[in-house]
Order: C-alpha cells, then structure tokens, then sequence
C-alpha cells in the first residue's frame, strides 16, 4: 500500500503538532501588559452550556461598555474562557490553572457544584476573587474567596412557598420532582422544610437522572398522589421542559413550578408554559441598560448575572487601587464584603461575610414567548 | 508554572494506565472498550479506604488496594467474557464501560452521583506533606505540586520496567503467540484462556493502580471521571503512539495531552473564536483530528519491537541434517511401542456424517498414512484427535488415558501434537519466537515465576534459546531467526511448522498435509525430517497426504478413507497397488502411475 | 403503605419507549450485520434530521407535513454522505473494528458540538402545543408516540420487504452473509454498502422526527437513542432485523417496568442490570446472533 509515503508524512505531521503544542503553551504566556483577563465558565455538558451562553452574552456588554470608557485603570479588560467540560471538576482543574498561571485572570465566575467545591482550594491559594451561580449551599463553605452572585436553595423554595400561599391558596400538597444528584436531594428536602412552613404538604417525590430521555416513568408515579402542584428540580436545560411538557400530556392540570433552571428560551418559547406555572429568578428591573434587558430578553435570566460579575469586578478594582491596596483576591472580596450593600447598574445585593449573598429575586410566567414579571423581591425583603 | 506541572502530572498518570491498556491491547490484542472502569475502579478504592478506613499515611497501601480492585474487577468481567471464546469479550466490556457509572451513581457508599472529596495527599509514613510543604534541596526548592510530579514520573518509570519485563519475556511471548493464533497456542499445550485473564489482570492492576495515583493526585473522583470519554481518549493515545509499542504507547499518552493543552491556547488566545463556541470548538476539533490521525496513521508511531537473539557460543558442533543412512521404505521389522489408539470415531456435522466409525493405532517409530479424497473425514479425525473437535462417539487413548473430552491444551500436553493444513505459524513473531514459543515446560510463561525466581526462568531461557538454535540449523532456517513470520516463503513456513512441532517434542505428531503446495525439487528435504521424527526421533508419525508419491517413501502403513470410514488398510505397495481403488479415488490418469 | 399502582401505564409507556429505541436499534444493526462497524455515526444523521426539520418548519416556515419528507431526505443523505466521505476510506483498507468505532463516535462527538458551536445548545421546539393523543390502558400516548411506536413497525416490516424483494435489498442481504461470495458473484460491495447506509439513514431519520417533535431539538438529543440502541441490540442480538427490535421492546419495557414499585432512581441501575444479565448468562442475545460481530482487534 501507500505506507511508505504516508509513513515520513504522517511521522511529520505528528512531530510537528508536538512542536506547536509545546511552542503554544510558551507563546501563549506571552500577554499584554495592561490587559485586564477575567475569567468566565464555559461548558459543553447539556444543561450548564445553555446558560453560560447567557451569561457570556452579559458579561460581553460589560466589557464592551468598559472598555469603551477606557477600560480599568488604563487597563482593557479581555474575557479568558475556562472549560470546565462536562462539569468535570477535574477538566476543570487543567482550564483553571492554565486561565490563573498563564492568562493571569483577576477574577471568575463559574458554577456546577462539584466544579466549585472541588476547586475552592484551588481558588483560594491562587488569591483569585471568584463567583459562583451555583446554588449548592455547600460552594462558598469550600473557598474563603467566593460569594455567591445566585440564590440557594432554600431562598428559591421560601420564594415558591411563599408566592403559591398568596397567589394560588387552593394548593395545600405538592410532590418533587428531582435531579439524583446532592444539588437535587438538597432542593427536595429544603423544598418540603419551606413548603411545610406554610402549610403545604409534600405527598410524593421522584429523582431521575441528569438530562433524561424520558420521565414519564416519573411523572405517573407523582401523579398517583395527586399533587396540586409540582416542584421541577433538575440541573437545568431541556429538562424543566420534557417536565412540563409530559406532566400536562399525562393530564395534569395543576401548578408548577421551578427555580432559575427554568429561565432559559428553551422555556420562553415553550406555549405549554404559558398556563399554571411560575418560575423564581432573577429580573433585569426597567432601570437596567437597554442592552441587558434585550439581551436577557434572547439568552435568558442569566445574562445580568454575566454583565453584573464584570460590573462588580471593575468596581471592586478601582476602589481598591483607589485605596492604595494592590490588587489581590483577598482584597477585593475583603473590598466587596466591606461595601456589602451594592446597586449594580441592574440589581441591589447585599454581599454577606460567609459568602452567601441575599440578591433580589422575581417571579416569572410565561407569555407570548417571553417571561413576564410577576413580582419582584428584593434583597433586603430576602436577607 | 503550576498548570504545565499539573498537566504534566496528568500525563504521567495517564501514561500509567495506558501501559495497561498496550498490554491488554496491543500485547494481547483483547479489544478492551471499558479500559476507564479499570481506572475508576482503582481510583474509587483508594478514595473509599482512604477516606473511610485506612489511616493517614497510607498511600503505598492505597496504591496497592487499587490495584487489587481494579484485577478483581478484571476477573470478574474477564472470565465470563474470555470463556464465551473472546468475540463477546468487546460488547462486554463496552457495556461494562456504559453500566459502570451508572452503578456507581446509584450506590451510597461511592459517594453518589457526587462522587468522594477529600482524599488525603500523597504520604508515605510519617511523611504526610501539606499543601504548603517545600522540599529545600539547597540550590533549589522543591514545591509539593512539583515533588508530586517528581513520584508520579517515578510510577510512570517504574510501569514502564515492569510492562517492559513482561513483553520481553517468556510469558510476553506466550501471550503474544495467544494473539496471533490462539488454538494453535492450545496444540501447543498453552491454556489460552488462562493466559489471556492474566494478562487482563495484570494490565487491570496497573490501569488501577494509576487510578489511584490521580484519586491521590486531585484528591476528588465523581462519576464524570470515568465514562465512554476518557476510555475513547485512552484508546486514542494507545493508537495514535503504537498500540504494539510500550514506548509508542508513553508517547502517544503525552502527544495527545499536548494536542488537547494545544487546541486549548490555539482556540482561546490565537484564534478569534467567539468566545462561547471555544469550548465546543475544541471538543469538535479533537475529534476531527482523531479521526484524520486515524485515516493517515492507524498504526501509529513506533511499531512492535522485536526482540533479536544471538546465537550462543556453540557448546557443540551443529548437528547435521540427516546424516544417518534412511532405511528404504517399507516395513520396519520390530514392532514400537503403541502409543496411541482410537476406535469407532464418529462425528456428524448436522445432517452431514464426517466421521462414521474410523479406528487405527499409532506406534512409536512408524509413519501412518491417511489418504482418501476431499471430505473423506481425514483433517475432522486429526480435530478429534487433538481435542478441537468433539467426537459424537467412539475411544481415543495416549497411552492409557482417554484423551476424548478433554481439552486441545490438556490433551497436547499428554504428548499429542499436530500441524495444521492452514501452516498457521504465528505471523508476528520471529521465527526463533515460534520455536521458543512451542517448546514445553517453561517457567517464565508463568508471571509469578518472573518476578519471583528471575535466576530460574533466565537460565531455562538461555537452554530454550540454545536449544532453538539447534533445532533451526537442522531444519535449514538459522539464518532468518530474526525474521518475522510473516516475511518467510511458504515452503519456508511450512519448514518453520514442522521446526516447531518438533521443538514441542511429542510422542504422536499429527502432520496434516505437510508437503502440499511444496516445490517438488524441495520434497526430499521434507520427506527427510518426517522420515528422521520417526526413525531418529522414535515419535509415532501420522500423515495426512494426497501426495502419492510422498506415501510411497514414507509410510510404514496406509490407511485409505472415504465417506468418514477406513476403507481399507495395509502397506504402501498394497493399497496403492489396488488398481480399482486407486481408480476411484484418484481417477484414471492417477491409477496409472501409481 | 400505598397499594402499587396499575401496572398498565407503565406496560403502555414502556412498549412505547421500546419501539421508539427499535428504530435508531434497526438502523444500527443494519449496518453492525453488513458493514460490520458499530456506527455511532448515525448519532450526526439523527441530529441532521432533527434539525433539518426545525430548520424546515421554523426557517423556511413550511407546514410540518411538507417539512417531514424533506428531514428524511436530508437524514438519509448525511448518512450516505458519511459513509462515502469518512468510513468508505477505512473500511476499503480493511482498519480493524476499535479503529472503525472511535472514527464513529468521534463523527458524532463532531457533529454534537459543531452544532452546538455553529448554532447554539438551547433547545428548540417546531410544536409548541399539547400533541392530541389517545387515552389507552390508563395512560395517554400522544400522536408521536403512536407514530413512533407506528413508523417503527413500518420501518420494520418496510426493511424486511425492502431487503427481500428489490435487487439492492437483496445485495445488502448478500453481502451482510458472506461478503467475498457476494463479491464473487458479482455484487457491488460499495454499492451494497451506500443502499444499507442510505436505508439506515432513512430510519434513524424517521426516529428523530417524532422524537424531537415531542422533546425538542438541541444538540445533545441523540445520546441516549444512541446508547439505548446499543444497549437493545446486546440484549436482543443480531441474529435476524427483528431480533434487536424485540430487545428494543425488552429494553423499554425494563426501564418502565423497573419504576413500577421501586423509586425512579432505580430505572438506570435494573434498567442497565438487565442488560448486563443477559450478557453474563447469554451473551450472544436472547434471540441470538450476536456473534456475527467481526472482530479484528
């Protein structure tokens, strides 16, 4: 055959990818000086890839606007993608170390449960400030670095409660249906605590697998109890959808409900959505830039969360430098948690000392195609 | 720099595990599709016993424990699958691979779908480095993340020796000739099976143990580690450096990390990609590659070593080929020892009857002739006979035991032995090898003998090796040892068949149709060797032969086959000089020259 | 406790799913039997025509009746696409079976995140409505469902027509028994191979369709037909087309079943138990047949 010919090529070709790959990591160290590199999360695993889309889309607008402005300090900032894959904390591991030794990142937003708590250590000896969407109340006990810019879970489910006791009293049991993993076992029992604490009953709860096929196996069983509503707790992505979607197939007629997974167009264009079913997230108020309320209106409720962690980390930097401080993670979450009550150009936070934040959260319907506000409840409401 | 020392730490650890994998696939060419749940297994014991049980300190111990739970999951998949003849052995560990997380997910004490956190660092002792911990070397200081890159090129050296020990040695050999020709290792007397779960095994316990090693080196492991991913990825680092290559097999494992790291800074810092598309980018663009590496250079890099052997210092004059005076053909006057007997062999093939009742003995010293036409059930005796096929009915004996039911490798190492008409010499080991291979009682085919009496199998070695010599100079092929199998003519292999057989030393040869397809002007040298295994030798000969002229020189007795019975029997001269016989068989042209 | 429930939900649910995972199972078997390569490929063809038809419903805006014809013929060209452009290659040059399975995967894995690159990984939805269905055994079977559970007995009975009565079916069934016979008397081999990848394509393609329709399409829809088909055809063998559809119905019926009184949880782990039982104690599959694998490692 062509072996001999393909032989010193293919030995070639592949001494030379060697090359390039070696000398790649040596130029890439090469960075501009007075680049400003922040870190953002990206994933390719089902769920997470469709809102770090989101969250991208907002931090893009924060950047643009900074560096329209002169940047920070004299300095551009310039966004570092770290791929966490498919929420593999060890993926995670490599992307991060190489977005903190080489790009140099001040700063990251990132989330995924495992992928913070494993990597917290990680964090916090590399003095990055960081921030996490992930409403695993365990993240910000594994770093002394991050705060939280989401709500956890037992604020989503005191939310839900609290909505479904003023707007919707005939309900009194409901049933869960959860993710298999500790995020989704945490929603559940937080969820029953909160519900129980304004006399709504849980009668029955299922888990499924992470993106499933299929949960009309689930679904009939949670209907055998007769719920009057039902509690969506997935990871997020299509499967809030294929939840509402086979539960109003299978006949159910009763409300349901969900958390931030809920806030993706996936949802929005969703008709089956517009009837008995809310979600809990976060509003983009009309006093927000235009750009972030059309740009949430696209990609969905996690677009302000990117624009805000950009915001927040220019703000924090000017303030420190302006404080004579140099410019570490220590000092800036030190910084952040000193202001503790800030107005972004979107929301109102209140920054606590254990990382946990008391953020504004809003109730959504959907209609035509798009999410309409409900209510809104602010952070001090919350805190 | 923290991130190329921890890349370079993964790789390491991965090199580790795809040792394992070069010696389950490459050596011993199981295709293995589950290669990650070996590495999971090993990583998940080590977390489970050293957050729940072992005391700090314990990383060796750690270590050793995956090892030991990544072979019991290796038995536990292997013999079932091995038995079942290796072609399921694929599917099984491919679903082993897809149910393996799933099972993991679902059990409590793995930690769920959340996997284990907190596994303690490496520690040897007293030795229990924290995060901090510097090693001052004087000129230089040591970080703990670069000690830690320093032990795990250690492992990394330290599988590569023992990978290497194993290929290069007897039972490296065993299990090489197992790949390429796994019944015709039974007629030699090896239990193929057997030596394919130990390979699986040993190259499980190593893929383990570098399990291990990353449980200890991330100090998490979750369910998300070790799924169809990462078994493609270390497949693809096996192919891409040469699966037959313990080196290639390290080189690849690094080549592959650094186009992983490589796409990395070629999508986020070179090109202007759109900042969201980077990570599916780079995923899409691994795969393109992988599959342009594939269509340019399946076979990768570096190719199977061969090992060369010298020829030793001759102790005693090469021995001559045929040098004694070969008594004319015909009877031989004293009767041999009986050293085996069959009777009323029957073997039918659905409707169709191969075998209906055929019986003959065979005794030291004399060649038996088998003839008869296509399909006369001649190669389906020898099949029963050597234990490939099952006899319906009917008795065979070596000596005084039956030797029906029982297994080719069991009734081979009674002192039974055959070629096949098919030559079936093992294609990918030197000719020197097939010999080496197919002689019997050798110590080092067993691992445990390798490591444990090194002195011994090295010294039975160095006689196989010199015995193998001898017996290459007088079959006339001294001078291709060192060549492949597969580079040799026909004649020549059919040579290295009989080279072979003899080097296994039996009591009965079962030669099936040795000289066909042999240039008559080299059929003297042939008949020469079979007439010396039998005279010389003192085996008990039987041939299978459509070669008239070869049964003429040859056979003390003929047996004449047709339709799956002994037709008839007696010497050359009188079954061959039955004219109406010969004519049915052979035709006319043929009856009239015999 | 709870009396458990009826069991017949689950019976209804569950032969649906298995009839559902038969067609993607069909397809692959068809090409594992006469191509001999596992296609994970065919994994890129359901995606190609699931988002044919998104693109053909909501792009062109054509009504769906109109846009299904087009999705299937899209289907069934990327599948002849990728067989004459990635795995002819290898399979001319005889590349043994892992070789052939990571070029597969490694198509799909492509194609996944190329889309979801190139367009984006949110899901989208051509029916954004309740699909009309039937109440049937105390559950309710929505219209894709029924043309699901419909298209693949179609599908089957089509193939099985298609390949014993019409000249190319005949060189697929030539070639899937003894490929050098076929050869020898004449059969296009190449030609044998685009029919059967055409033929695949075709029903990978009608599987997507009503799948999508109900779940929506985003770039990670086709993991689990894959998978599951796989999964189907260890446990039915391939013996004959029907045996992998009937470890299919076997399969979906394991996984539906397995929820009747145990938690949810447990779907995966009896589900996947299954399956590895029937490895264990018959590894050829149930029917059979599953030693026609070739294997060169």
């Amino acid at each position: 055959m062509t072996t001999q010919r393909i032989r010193p090529w293919g030995r070639a070709a592949l001494a030379a990818l060697a090359t390039f790959a070696v000398l790649a990591m040596g130029i890439g160290s090469a960075r501009a000086a007075d680049d400003l590199p922040l870190g953002i999360c990206q994933s390719t695993a089902q769920g997470p890839a469709k809102f770090s889309t989101a969250l991208w889309k907002g931090a893009e607008i924060a950047i643009n606007e900074i560096n329209a402005q002169g940047g920070v300090n004299g300095r551009k900032l310039k966004p570092v993608p770290v791929d966490v894959g498919n929420n593999d904390p060890a993926q995670a591991r490599l992307s991060l170390n190489k977005a903190i030794d080489v790009d140099k990142i001040a700063s990251l937003v990132c989330w995924g449960t495992n992928v913070m708590v494993q990597n917290g250590p990680l964090i916090d000896e590399a003095d990055i400030a960081s921030f996490t969407m992930s409403s695993g109340t365990g993240v910000v006990k594994a770093s002394k670095l991050t705060q939280q810019l989401e709500a956890v879970t037992t604020l989503y489910c005191k939310v839900s409660a609290a909505q479904i006791k003023a707007k919707y009293p005939a309900v009194k049991t409901f049933a869960v249906l959860y993710v298999n993993y500790e995020f989704g076992i945490e929603l559940r029992d937080k969820c029953e605590e909160e519900f129980g604490k304004v006399g709504i009953k849980l009668v029955a709860s299922e888990g499924h697998p992470n993106a499933p096929p299929d949960l009309r196996a689930q679904l009939t069983k949670l209907l055998e109890a007769k719920p009057d509503a039902i509690y969506l707790g997935p990871i997020g992505g299509g499967t809030v959808a294929l939840g509402i979607r086979t539960a109003r197939e299978l006949g159910y007629t009763g409300l349901l409900t969900t958390y931030g997974a809920g806030d993706t167009p996936d949802i929005y264009n969703l008709k089956l959505a517009e009837g008995n079913f809310f979600f809990v997230s976060n509003e983009v108020p009309a006093t927000a830039p235009e750009a972030v309320k059309t740009a949430t209106a696209e990609y969905g409720g996690y677009t302000p969360a990117g624009y805000e962690f950009v915001w927040l980390t220019a703000k924090l930097i000017r303030d420190t430098t302006k404080d004579g401080q140099p410019v570490s993670g220590k000092a800036l979450i030190a910084k952040l948690r000193q202001e503790r009550d800030i107005q972004t150009p979107v929301n109102r936070y209140v920054f606590k000392e254990d990382g946990n934040t008391a953020r504004p959260l809003a109730i959504f319907t959907i209609e035509n195609g798009a999410r309409k506000l409900e209510r809104i409840l602010s952070a001090k409401e919350l805190e | 720099m923290l991130y190329v020392v921890d890349v370079l730490t993964l790789t390491a650890i991965m090199a580790v595990a795809v040792h394992g994998y070069m010696l389950i696939k490459g050596l011993a060419g199981l295709l293995h599709l589950g290669h990650a749940v070996f590495y999971g297994l090993g990583a998940y014991a080590s977390a489970i016993l050293t957050t729940k049980v072992l005391p700090p300190g314990s990383f060796p111990l750690s270590v050793a424990a995956g090892a030991l739970a990544a072979s019991a999951g290796a038995l536990l998949i292997g013999w079932p699958a091995l038995k079942a003849r290796g072609r399921y052995f694929m599917i099984v560990t491919f679903s082993m691979q897809l149910i393996f997380i799933t099972l993991v997910i679902n059990l409590s004490f793995t930690g769920g779908p959340d996997g284990l956190s907190s596994i303690p660092r490496l520690s040897f002792g007293p030795w229990q480095p924290g995060k901090r911990w510097m090693l001052d070397l004087g000129l230089v200081t040591l970080t703990f993340a670069q000690v830690k890159l320093l032990v795990m090129t250690g492992f990394t050296a330290l599988s590569f020796w023992f990978c290497s020990r194993i290929v290069d040695s007897p039972y490296g050999r065993l299990i090489r000739a197992v790949r390429e020709d796994e019944q015709v290792a039974e007629a030699y007397g090896r239990d193929a099976t057997r030596a394919k779960l130990s390979i699986l095994l040993i190259g499980a316990g190593i893929t383990g143990a570098a399990g291990s090693l990353f449980a200890h080196h991330f100090n998490y492991v979750g369910p998300s580690q070790f799924e169809l991913e990462l078994t493609m990825l270390l497949l693809a680092m096996l192919i891409l450096g040469g699966q037959t290559s313990l080196l290639g097999a390290t080189i690849g494992t690094g080549l592959m990390v650094g186009l992983l790291e490589g796409l990395r800074f070629v999508l986020d810092n070179w090109l202007a990609v759109p900042f969201e598309m980077t990570a599916p980018l780079r995923q899409a663009a691994y795969s393109v590659i992988l599959i342009l590496i594939l269509a340019v250079r399946a076979r990768g890099l570096i190719p199977e070593r061969l090992k060369r052997h010298g020829r030793p210092a001759p102790a005693l004059p090469p021995r001559p080929v045929a040098a004694e005076p070969i008594p004319s053909s015909g009877t031989v006057t004293e009767l041999g020892e009986v050293v085996l007997t069959c009777s009323n062999l029957q073997k039918h093939f659905g409707g169709l009857t191969a075998v209906a009742g055929a019986g003959f003995s065979l005794r030291r010293g004399r060649i038996v002739a088998i003839i008869g036409s296509n399909g006369a059930g001649k190669t389906t005796i020898f099949n029963i006979l050597s234990g490939f096929e099952r006899a319906d009915l009917g008795e065979a004996h070596m000596g005084r035991q039956p030797i029906l039911g029982k297994t080719p490798a069991e009734i081979a190492r009674l002192g039974i032995a055959r070629t096949f008409q098919d030559v079936r010499i093992w294609n990918r080991l030197t000719v020197i090898e097939n010999i080496l291979a197919a002689r019997p009682h050798q110590p080092g085919e067993h691992p445990a003998h390798l490591f444990l009496s090194p002195g011994r199998v090295a010294r039975a070695e160095a006689d196989n090796i010199a015995a193998a010599w001898t017996l290459l100079e007088r079959f006339g092929l001294a001078d291709k040892a060192n060549d492949l199998g597969n580079d040799l003519s026909y004649a020549q292999r059919k040579m290295l068949a009989l080279g072979r057989i003899t080097a296994f030393g039996p009591a009965a040869m079962l030669l099936d149709e040795p000289t066909s397809g042999v240039d008559p002007k080299r059929l003297d040298v042939f008949l020469d060797h079979i007439r010396t295994f039998a005279r010389t030798d003192d085996r008990a000969v039987c041939l299978i032969e459509h070669n008239m002229t070869v049964v003429k020189e040859l056979a003390d007795w003929v047996l004449f086959m047709d339709e799956g019975k002994v037709m008839t029997s007696g010497t050359p001269h009188e079954v061959l000089g039955d004219h109406s016989l010969m004519r049915r068989y052979l035709g006319h042209q043929k009856a009239a020259t015999a | 406790m709870t009396p458990p429930p009826s069991i017949l939900p689950f019976l209804a649910n569950g032969l649906s799913l298995g009839l559902s995972i038969s067609l993607v199972a069909l397809a692959m078997a068809l090409i594992w039997r006469t191509v001999g390569i596992i296609d994970f490929g065919l994994g890129a063809v359901y995606l190609a025509a699931a988002y044919a038809t998104l693109f053909l419903t909501k792009g062109v805006g054509l009504p769906l009746a109109a846009a299904i014809p087009g999705a299937l013929i899209i289907g069934t060209a990327t599948a002849i696409l990728l067989y004459w452009a990635v795995y002819r290659g290898f399979i001319r040059r005889g590349s043994p079976l892992f070789v052939t399975v990571l070029v597969s995967i490694s198509v799909f894995m492509a194609t996944q995140n190329l889309i979801s690159a190139a367009i984006s990984p949110q899901k989208f939805y051509f029916i954004d409505t309740i699909l009309p269905g039937i109440t049937v055994l105390g559950t309710r079977l929505n219209v894709a469902q029924l043309a699901k559970m419909g298209v693949s007995l179609t599908a089957l009975a089509g193939v099985a027509f298609f390949c014993l009565r019409t000249g190319p079916g005949a060189t697929i069934l030539a070639v899937a028994d003894n490929k050098r016979l076929a050869q020898g008397v004449g059969v296009n081999v190449d030609r044998a191979y685009g029919w059967t990848y055409g033929l695949a394509g075709l029903v990978v393609s009608a599987a997507a369709i009503p799948d999508v329709a109900e779940s929506g399409v985003d770039p990670f829809v086709a993991i689990n037909p894959v998978f599951l088909a796989l999964a189907a055809i260890i446990i039915g063998g391939l013996g004959s087309f029907r045996n992998p559809v009937l470890g299919a119905v076997l399969l979906g019926l394991a996984f539906h079943l397995a929820v009747w009184v145990l938690p949810a949880s447990w779907q995966e782990v009896i589900a996947y138990g299954f399956v590895l039982a029937v490895l264990v104690a018959r590894p050829q599959g149930l029917f059979g047949g599953l030693n026609i694998v070739r294997e060169r490692a």
